[in-house]
Formats: structure tokens, sequence, C-alpha cells
């Protein structure tokens, strides 16, 4: 466990150098200039001059990759064009909302994925089933969104659809805003940081649980037809208790190897759902530096949603081996 | 691998029995593929209104002479969207037609070769699928200047080494059958071993995985476009129409939704296509 940690923290760091190093070595051949994005486009070029040198976009492209290196390394990722505040500080601000969404939804694609599997296991009018399945796989993120934005929010006003919480005031120590309510002793603030929650979350878990349940249905539909399902069955357990405890974990494999290449075309659904529900975390961050070519802070969150990347596979590794003791980390 | 399809001669009879072995969806499907990638030929030439000139009030609701109604501008909506699909159905093609060959000769040149070629060739392929792909393909595109061209190769370096994997996988099974083992004994060349013996093979696994890759292209395409990642304005592009007309969706809703639900329904035909297909050649 200790080697495999250690060897996946290596690997971490070299995805990490990787990303790093392809994004630097593009700026190279960039025809934008974040200099004169920087000082506005009338701005004379003494003041581009000085904002170059201010920011070392003179130096050598190999130089800079050094210099960011060691600046990394101590911590330091550098400036944002945009908001001029260090892009460490940025991260910081943005992370826990962001992680806060994430975790959200993967708790809501969980229970998402279970009860549409024992829909599935079911059997009811399994054919549209399957169609109904292959269309909300078809959903692209953007009407999901969209949709959601429109009928929970604007049409039937059940639920908040833009930011996080309605009180301006609420400055929390944590910046989780359901914990930070409890702590405050504020659960109205708790329960409307739940409900801003809700919509963003749920656009975010539902083409996630679905992609897993498309892969686990059609492990499961095996494992299911095995004697050893047959013996529960005649201890007399219940259908749920079956499929969790004997069939989910024997037909985890392929779709939690699925869900860890899955977990890439995520992030991209991040930065939509963000954007659509003016949630302000990294991917809204991420998404308004694109329209500056800010580097730095592009490159900052790329390393921030590298490192969860990794983290992820990780814990997805983990939990195969977990289901089934013959895969050896 | 498909049954029924070799006795017949004449073609009509022969497309029918192949969309009777797919049914009713998959048949569905392959139409609506079929008729998206007319129109996405065709694009402007199906409507009389120029999708970048401004023809009528703005926010028009959808009406007999436009039949989406008007963008923000006064531009025609359907004039725009089908321009859309057009530029996101023959990129994602392309881009999904690039990586399915590329990756498939490079699976098939490793596979076939095996020993220090392959293991070199998917320590690669590992580090690719190793990657946060689409982080850095979003942030490649933003670093590069947005723009659909742009857009396209990132995600095509991005796309093939999952092709190569699915290609080499195959392409290892197959070398230890008999029919192979046979040829190799025959002292079939390497080439013609590769391109008759083991290719064919392969072929079905890999069209399955491609048919049912392209929404997925789509998707990609489509958030980058929604990021503004795309074309600039004035530019038609799904995910960009809807990002720039979110403002619009309380009171002008189909503005921002009916480009997106063309994107849904450019996944859903590819994905019953790809659907009927599996069923058909891996008989599932």
């Amino acid at each position: 466990m200790a080697l495999y940690l250690a060897k996946r923290a290596c690997g971490l760091a070299i995805v990490l150098m990787v990303m790093s190093f392809i994004v630097f070595l593009l700026q190279s051949v960039i025809p934008s200039d974040p200099a004169r994005a920087m000082a506005g486009p009338y701005a004379p070029s003494s003041t581009i001059e000085t904002v170059r040198e201010e920011f070392g976009l003179n130096d050598p492209i190999a130089v800079q990759y050094g210099h960011f290196l060691v600046r990394v390394s101590a911590g330091d990722l550098g400036k944002s064009v945009r908001t001029r505040q260090p892009v460490g500080d940025d991260l910081l601000r943005y992370l826990p909302a962001t992680l806060e969404l994430i975790l959200v939804s993967t708790i809501l694609a969980m229970g998402l994925a279970f009860s549409l599997i024992l829909l599935l296991l079911s059997g009811a009018r399994s054919q549209v089933l399957r169609h109904v399945f292959i269309a909300l796989g078809s959903t692209p993120i953007i009407l999901l969104a969209v949709l959601l934005a429109y009928v929970f929010w604007f049409s039937l006003a059940w639920l908040p659809g833009s930011g996080r919480l309605q009180f301006r005031d609420f400055v929390g120590t944590t910046g989780f805003y359901v914990i930070d309510g409890l702590l405050a002793g504020r659960p109205n603030v708790s329960v409307d940081a739940l409900a801003h929650l809700t919509l963003p979350a749920m656009a975010l878990a539902l083409p996630f649980a679905v992609a897993v349940v498309r892969s686990l249905a059609g492990s499961l539909h095996d494992v299911m037809r095995q004697p050893y399902i047959r013996t529960a069955r005649g201890n007399g357990l219940s259908e749920a208790a079956i499929v969790l405890r004997h069939g989910i974990r024997n037909a985890a494999s392929a779709p939690l190897a699925m869900t860890g290449l899955q977990i890439r075309l995520l992030f991209g659904n991040l930065l939509v759902v963000e954007t659509v529900f003016g949630w302000p975390g990294l991917g809204l961050y991420m998404t308004q530096s694109f329209a500056t070519a800010d580097l730095p802070a592009i490159l900052g969150v790329s390393m921030v949603f590298g490192t969860i990347y990794i983290l992820v596979s990780i814990a997805v590794e983990i939990a195969q081996s977990l289901a089934d003791p013959r895969i050896e980390l | 691998m498909i049954r029924g399809m070799n006795g017949q001669t004449n073609s009509p009879a022969r497309l029918y029995e192949g969309l009777r072995l797919i049914g009713w969806s998959g048949s569905v499907g392959i139409v609506g593929v079929l008729l998206i990638t007319i129109v996405a030929m065709l694009a402007t030439r199906l409507t009389p209104h120029d999708p970048y000139a401004r023809i009528a009030e703005a926010y028009l609701p959808p009406s007999e002479t436009h039949w989406f109604g008007t963008d923000e501008v006064g531009r025609d909506l359907f004039a725009r969207v089908l321009v859309g699909v057009q530029s996101t159905w023959l990129a994602s093609l392309s881009v999904i037609i690039f990586s399915l060959v590329l990756g498939s000769l490079i699976g098939l040149i490793s596979g076939a070769t095996g020993g220090k070629v392959d293991f070199l060739v998917q320590r690669i392929v590992d580090l690719f699928l190793v990657l946060p792909s689409t982080m850095i393909a979003l942030a490649a595109v933003a670093v590069l200047g947005p723009g659909l061209l742009n857009s396209i190769i990132a995600l095509a370096i991005f796309w093939w080494p999952w092709y190569a994997r699915v290609s080499r996988d195959e392409i290892r099974r197959l070398y230890a059958r008999p029919h192979v083992e046979a040829a190799r004994a025959a002292g079939v060349p390497g080439p013609r071993l590769m391109l008759r013996y083991l290719l064919p093979g392969a072929v079905p696994s890999l069209i399955i995985a491609a048919t049912l890759d392209v929404s997925n292209m789509i998707m990609a395409l489509s958030v980058m476009s929604f990021l503004g990642l795309g074309q600039p304005a004035p530019s038609a592009e799904l995910g960009a129409m809807t990002a720039r007309s979110l403002d619009s969706l309380t009171v002008f809703w189909w503005i921002p939704m009916l480009p997106a639900v063309a994107l849904f329904f450019l996944c859903f035909f590819s994905n019953l296509a790809g659907d009927g297909l599996r069923s058909v050649l891996k008989g599932t």
C-alpha cells in the first residue's frame, strides 16, 4: 500500500510536470500577447514593455519555465493577468466552492446510480428503459444545465439557480457554506447553501450516474445470474441488499475502470455548469481566464484539476482492489 | 460477422436485411445519422435566409417564415442552427475518423510487432490516457487562441490514444487465434499478415467504439464552443449560440434552448446507430 501510494505520488508529479510543460510550450507559439491583454488595447508601447518586464514575459521560454518551476515549488503560482492577484490566493478563494459542488454531486450521483440500477433490475419495460438511458446519455451538459435552470429556477421557482447563497453578508470560515452555516449557528444558511447546490450538483451528477449505470448494467446482468445470487435470494435477503452486497461488488470492476476514463470528460461539464449557474468556483474562474488568455491562472487551475483527477483515479484503483481482491495495487 | 448479409445480391434487399438485423431503434439511428450528414452538407442551401445578416426584428418567436424565430440581433435562428450543425457534425466526424485511422494503425503495428516496440508504444498511450486530456485540451486552446481549427487539433491530439489501446488489445487477442498462427507458419509476410489476417478481425470493435464515441466528441466540441474557445462571434456554433443568448433564457427560452436541442439530436442519433451496430456485430 505504501509503495503503491509512493508510486502514484511520483505519477502525480510527472503528470503535473507534463501538463505545465505542454501549456508552457504552447505559449511560445501564441499569437495573442498577454502583456497587450493586460495593458488594454490602447496602452502605449512603453506601458506594455513595463508590463512585460514586470511579469517576466521577455525571457526565453525555457528560462520562463525554469523560473516557473522554481516559483511553484516555493508555492508561488504567479500573478493573474486578469484579477491582478496572486494565482495561489485566487485558487484558495475559489477552491472550496468547487470542492463542495464536486462532493455533493458525487453523493448525489451515487444515490442516483443506485436507484437507477434498482429500476433497471426491476426489469419493467426494459426496452423502453434502454432507450431512455440512451437518450439521457446523449443529453449534452449544455442542454441539461439550461433545462434545469429554466424549469426549476425560472418556471417553477422551486430552487435557486444562481450563486451559492442569498445572504450577501455571510462570511464562512472554511468556505464550505453548508458546514459554515452550522458552525456559525445559522442553520438557515446551511439550508440555503444546500438549495443553491441542488441544481448544479444535479446537472453534474446525472450524466455521470447514467454513464456508470449503463456500464454497470451490462456487467450486473451477468452477475445476477450466478448461483451465489440465487443462494442469497434463497436466504431471504431483500433484492436491494442482494444487489448492494453481492451484485455490485462483483460487477464493479468494469464500470470502475470506465469511471476513471469518464472523469476526464467531466471537467468540461464542471466548467459549463459553473458558468450557467454562476457558481463562483474554479470552473468559472477558469472560464473567465480563457477570455483574457490569462496564462498563470489557466495553468494554476489546470494544476489543481490535474491533482484532483489523479487523486480520483487513485481512489478508483483502490476501490477496484477493494471490490475485487484479485486486482493488486 | 454480419449474419445473413452475404447471401443477398441486389442492394435494396441487402439494405433491408441489414436494417432488420439492426432493429428499429438502430435503424432510426442510422437513418438519422445519414439525414444529419445530408443536412450538414447542404446547410445554408436548405433555407432562404442568410445566417449572418440581420433580416428581421430581434426576438421574433418561431413562425412560418422563421421556423426557430430570430435571435438577439435579428438573425434567422434556423439558418444559424443549420450552420452550427454543419460545423459541429463535420468537425466531430473528422476528429473521430482521424483518431480511428491513426489509433488503429498504431495499435495494429504495436500489437502485431510485440516486444520492445509494443512496450514503448503502450507506455506512450498510458501517458496520454492518464493525463486529464479535456483539461489540457481546454487550456491548450485557451493559450493558442480560440477557434474551431485549434479546438479540433487540440482534441485530436488527445483522442487517438484510446483507439490505439482498443485496437492493440483486439490485435493481441486475434494474434493467438489459429488462423493467424497458420498464416505465420505459412510464411505470410508482416504487412500482409497485419492487413489481411489481423486488421479485419479488429474492425467491428473499432467501428462500434468510434460510432459510440461521436457523441463524446460532439459534447467536447460544444463545451469548448460554449466556453468561448470556438470560432469568435458572429460565427454560428451550437455551443456558443447558447452561451451568448443565455441572458434571454427567462423570456425567450427557445433562443438558447434550440441550439442545445440540436446538439442533443446529433448525439442521440449517433448513439442509437452505435447501439444498433453493437447489437448486430457483437450479438448482445
